[in-house]
């Protein structure tokens, strides 16, 4: 918020300017904040934080009435008008906030189920403005685009170093930057080796960004140059984490990789792209990167047009808009395809980097807010049948208010001021339920949902909430006020109570507001079934191998052999038997990566098969040891598995998946044939790698992206026969050992201390991550499906409930004069069931298009599948059958006597 | 709704509030901000009051030319916005003895006694 002095919360803050508002105008109100934060750290010094929080609290309680005691020439100078207006507000306030007081049950009752919605509502929304609507955090976040290659059937890729030059003069831009990926090895002087993420960027990119440094300066254009001192840039969680936040730290150096890298610089947290991956996509690490270092290419290199591996950014010229940058963008790439610096068919094309960043999450955080803002309107329209109860009952007060003179608007006025009273109730607790509904949600969250971590209770979300509130106060206080209000009122003064049999029409309208409620909470039940279904296909999906009791750790390999590739080999040969023999260790193999990971994809030839299609085989290239496919237990579908004998001075041998076999072979054995695979010619190793393999092994399919990824062609070529610097090792667990990882953990660290530098974790639970975000959504509009069905259950209860209590002394007749209590049963079923009925209808008609746009979120089922339709109607009449049976073992037990004697 | 009858709105009554935040004012040297006066109440009239109260209260009063303000000029090494603070005028000054001279009349002759 504007003018928030430090030292005082956001919600505070807004709450203060909210409560101060009548009272002080706005820079007066913001000279009372500063005394408040400068009073806040006095507490803070001389009672500590708990003392602090203990004193806000009772600040928070008490303040509002402090203010609202001095009543004469209190308010802020108001224009007469205005004034006489506040004034008579202020009498309506204690009127209203008297009548509550007589009914607390109700008031409570109301305030609760109103902070339960409210605080469900708040929470989601302060994700979806962070995430969603605040602006990125940098300048102008509008004018910063993605740039990509694009081929003829419009799929992307990254740019070659040569489009990156070229994209620089097509004078759309202000800034152009690429980056990619890196990761490294920091070895503070005291504490552990620690593996870092970070990003190698070039000049532009931080430009682009337009984000000034925390401390020091960005890279400066001789930083670029290789003669130069290397630099590098921290971000701002490795500097407290790592340096503790000393400032001392720029201009010092530091060992990056077992190299000297001066420290120039500090970045603010932020949003820094840092790796792009080959689908084309921008993916934003939690947290973000540790560090940036210059990308220090051999000028030769910029010539390149054929390596796809930069992610680029850029800023537009400020005269430029998107539109205009996208044609300029197109008509750029159609030129460089016309002098042949892009192949033909290519072109390129920019996306919003907003899109980027958040476009994956968006649909799936907008369900999510429309899911609970289903809830606030089923609490509403709760809320509205309760207030409607309760107008009936006070007919006669109202009607002696109009008699002494009140008029229609006056009296509609103190009823919305009442809802008003307990919404605004409602909207506190519920503001001050959501900080820790936030955190609860952040540490349930899966990291793929970015800047998350930057959600807060600011003034938007007070904002939003009193917007809630004042929503609800209209929705659910009007039309009870307004019916409570109706001409008539004075007929109310001489009918007695007992007799009351009007009420037809009150009794209709709540039968709407039960048919509205079970309608939504009918669509929330269906999407709810629709996406636990949806991801219990997804959990069922078989993923080719066996992540139980597998431990998995990230190694690199020690300085000690890693400038000799020769000794590289050794030392992972030498390492997979040491961990063999670890006690509790029942199978260990290396891979090049771990199984959940993407892997390199390249091109192959089949030796001999006629080269008509002109399209070139890719797959995906995995390094494996011999006991990898072991540990995973992944089967052996034919010819044999890696063995100990596939070395460097070995035949070159390759195995393929069954997918790779199905799509390239078809139907003819692949066993004996051969392949080559070009690249590993062209890639200038330090051994030699035998470009052309025979196949000698069929396994298992393995789905390495998740269960919503078709497992792809894949190729694995044994470990020893290839040049690796970094492995990931998975480690099977003897079922009945439970301090594997320790043990591992142990002899890696007496090994090397570095390599210990990554943590183990459970193969399970990265699995777990595919479907984070899935079981994310899934339990959240679920759990919120299941309070809008309680909800509409209460309502429902409360219909019944009331129409029984209303007709006790009909019941009483009636069974005195000999109606069989199944009559009655009838009645009163047939009261909650028909709203229930017609609300099912409604709402199942409602839920099509729902479930229709959720597709893209629905895996292996369809947006109309019957079982979860059929749900929607089964839960609500069950849930409609238990309260009618409640209210019904009230109705036929009436004692006849009693209720017609009674005289209420 | 203005309900007195005098003329002057610097002839109203002191409230008992009021009164005891003009009081602390002219304890406190006749010039300072919320946060002494929030701490000086709580230690001599052991009452906890916000400071947000008190700057509600203090710029009522100046509204009732009981109290004058300004902002002060920023310390050395001050980051931030300087304080308002308030001094009190000859008429907050005559208005406390009238407030004074007030309970003294009414308290004359009354036995307060002991508690039973």
């Amino acid at each position: 918020m504007k003018n928030t002095p430090p030292g005082i919360p956001d919600v505070y803050a807004a709450f203060l300017h909210l409560t101060l508002w009548p009272w002080l105008r706005r820079a007066d109100r913001v000279d009372a904040l500063r005394d408040v934060a400068e009073l806040r750290d006095v507490y803070l010094a001389t009672s500590g934080r708990r003392g602090l929080a203990v004193y806000t609290w009772r600040q928070l309680l008490h303040f509002p009435f402090q203010l609202a005691r001095p009543r004469r020439g209190a308010l802020r100078n108001f224009p007469a008008r205005e004034k006489a207006i506040m004034d008579s507000l202020v009498a309506d306030i204690r009127i209203a906030a008297r009548t509550l007081r007589r009914s607390p049950l109700l008031a409570l009752t109301v305030v609760a189920i109103l902070a339960v919605a409210i605080s469900a509502n708040s929470t989601i929304f302060s994700v979806v403005h962070a995430v969603l609507i605040r602006p990125l955090p940098f300048p102008e976040p509008d004018r910063v685009v993605a740039l990509w290659n694009i081929d003829g059937a419009g799929a992307r890729s990254r740019l070659t170093p040569g489009t990156l030059v070229d994209a620089r003069e097509l004078g759309a831009f202000e800034h152009v930057g690429a980056f990619l990926s890196a990761s490294s090895m920091l070895t503070p002087t005291d504490g552990e080796p620690e593996i870092v993420q970070g990003a190698r960027v070039t000049l532009g990119y931080f430009e682009t960004l337009g984000r000034a440094p925390l401390l020091g300066r960005v890279f400066e254009p001789r930083h670029y140059d290789r003669g130069e001192k290397p630099v590098v840039i921290l971000s701002h969680d490795l500097w407290l984490r790592s340096f503790h936040g000393d400032r001392d730290v720029v201009g010092r150096d530091l060992l990056l990789g077992g190299t000297e890298y001066e420290v120039v610089a500090i970045m603010p947290r932020g949003v820094y792209p840092s790796t792009a991956t080959i689908e084309a996509t921008l993916p934003l690490r939690a947290g973000g990167p540790d560090f940036w270092v210059p990308i220090r290419f051999q000028e030769e290199f910029y010539g390149n047009r054929s390596a796809r591996i930069l992610g680029v950014i850029a800023r537009l010229a400020s005269s430029t808009s998107v539109s205009h940058a996208q044609a300029a963008v197109a008509a750029g790439g159609a030129a460089l395809v016309a002098d042949g610096r892009l192949p033909q068919g290519d072109g390129l094309t920019l996306t919003s980097f907003r899109d980027e960043a958040v476009g994956a999450v968006e649909r799936a955080l907008t369900f999510l807010l429309l899911t609970v803002a289903a809830v606030l309107l089923i609490a509403a329209s709760n809320i509205a049948a309760l207030l409607l109860t309760r107008a009936e009952s006070r007919q006669g007060e109202l009607a002696v208010r109009a008699a002494l003179g009140a008029g229609r608007w006056r009296l509609v006025r103190l009823q919305l001021i009442e809802t008003l009273l307990l919404a605004a109730a409602g909207g506190v607790a519920g503001i001050a339920a959501t900080p820790s509904l936030l955190d609860l949600l952040r540490a349930s969250v899966p990291t793929r949902i970015p800047l998350i971590e930057t959600a807060t209770t600011d003034g938007a979300v007070v904002a939003f909430t009193s917007f809630a509130v004042l929503g609800i106060t209209l929705t659910s206080g009007l039309v009870p006020a307004l019916f409570a209000t109706r001409r008539g009122l004075l007929r109310a003064l001489c009918s007695s109570a007992n007799t009351r049999t009007v009420g037809t029409g009150r009794r209709r309208l709540q039968s709407g507001l039960v048919i509205g409620q079970t309608a939504l909470a009918a669509v929330l039940v269906v999407a709810s079934s629709l996406l636990v279904r949806s991801f219990l296909e997804l959990g069922a999906v078989d993923l080719g191998f066996d992540e139980t009791r597998v431990l998995t750790i990230s190694l690199v390999a020690p300085d000690t052999v890693s400038d000799d590739p020769v000794a590289t080999l050794a030392f992972w040969g030498s390492l997979e038997r040491t961990l063999a023999e670890i006690p509790g260790v029942a199978a260990v193999g290396l891979g090049s990566d771990r199984p959940v990971e993407r892997s390199w994809i390249d091109g192959f030839l089949i030796e001999g098969a006629p080269d008509d299609s002109g399209q070139t085989p890719m797959a995906s290239l995995r390094q494996v040891s011999p006991g990898y496919f072991e540990a995973l237990k992944v089967p052996i579908v034919a010819g044999r598995g890696v063995s100990e004998t596939d070395r460097t001075d070995t035949a070159p041998v390759a195995f393929i998946n069954e997918a790779a076999a199905r799509e390239f072979f078809g139907g003819v054995d692949p066993i004996g044939q051969r392949i080559t695979i070009p690249s590993l010619d062209r890639i200038d190793f330090d051994i030699d790698i035998a470009s052309s393999r025979e196949i000698v092994g069929v396994v298992g399919d393995i789905r390495h992206l998740g269960p919503s990824a078709a497992a792809d062609p894949s190729i694995y070529l044994p470990l020893q026969q290839f040049q690796i610097y970094s492995t990931a090792a998975v480690i099977r667990e003897d079922p009945t050992r439970t301090d594997t990882a320790a043990a591992v953990r142990e002899r890696l660290r007496d090994i090397d201390r570095t390599l210990t530098a990554r943590s183990i974790e459970p193969l399970s639970l990265l699995v777990g991550n595919f479907t984070a975000r899935e079981r994310f959504a899934t339990v959240l509009i679920s759990a919120f499906g299941t309070i809008g069905l309680l909800l509409s259950a209460m309502g429902l209860y409360a219909l019944v409930a009331r129409v029984v209590t209303f007709r006790t002394r009909e019941y009483g007749l009636r069974l005195a004069i000999g109606a069989p209590p199944t009559a009655l049963l009838r009645d009163v079923f047939s009261t909650a069931l028909r709203p229930v009925l017609v609300g099912v209808v409604v709402g199942m008609a409602a839920a099509a298009p729902v479930t229709m746009a959720m597709r893209s979120q629905l895996f292996g089922i369809e947006p109309l599948d019957p079982l979860s339709f059929a749900t929607g109607p089964i839960v609500l009449l069950l849930v409609a059958l238990l309260a009618a049976s409640l209210c019904a073992r009230r109705a036929v037990s009436v004692d006849p006597v009693q209720a017609l004697r009674g005289d209420d | 709704m203005n309900g007195n009858t005098h003329s002057s709105p610097r002839q109203e009554v002191l409230g008992g509030f009021e009164h005891q935040v003009l009081l602390t004012v002219a304890r406190l040297d006749g010039a300072t901000y919320s946060v002494p006066i929030v701490l000086e109440l709580q230690e001599r009239a052991g009452r906890e009051v916000a400071a947000a109260t008190v700057f509600v209260t203090l710029r009522r009063l100046e509204r009732r030319g009981y109290l004058s303000s300004s902002l002060a000029d920023p310390e050395p090494g001050q980051v931030g916005r300087p304080r308002r603070v308030f001094r009190i005028q000859p008429a907050g000054l005559e208005a406390l003895r009238e407030a004074g001279d007030v309970l003294r009349r009414l308290s004359e002759g009354v036995s307060l006694g002991n508690p039973a």
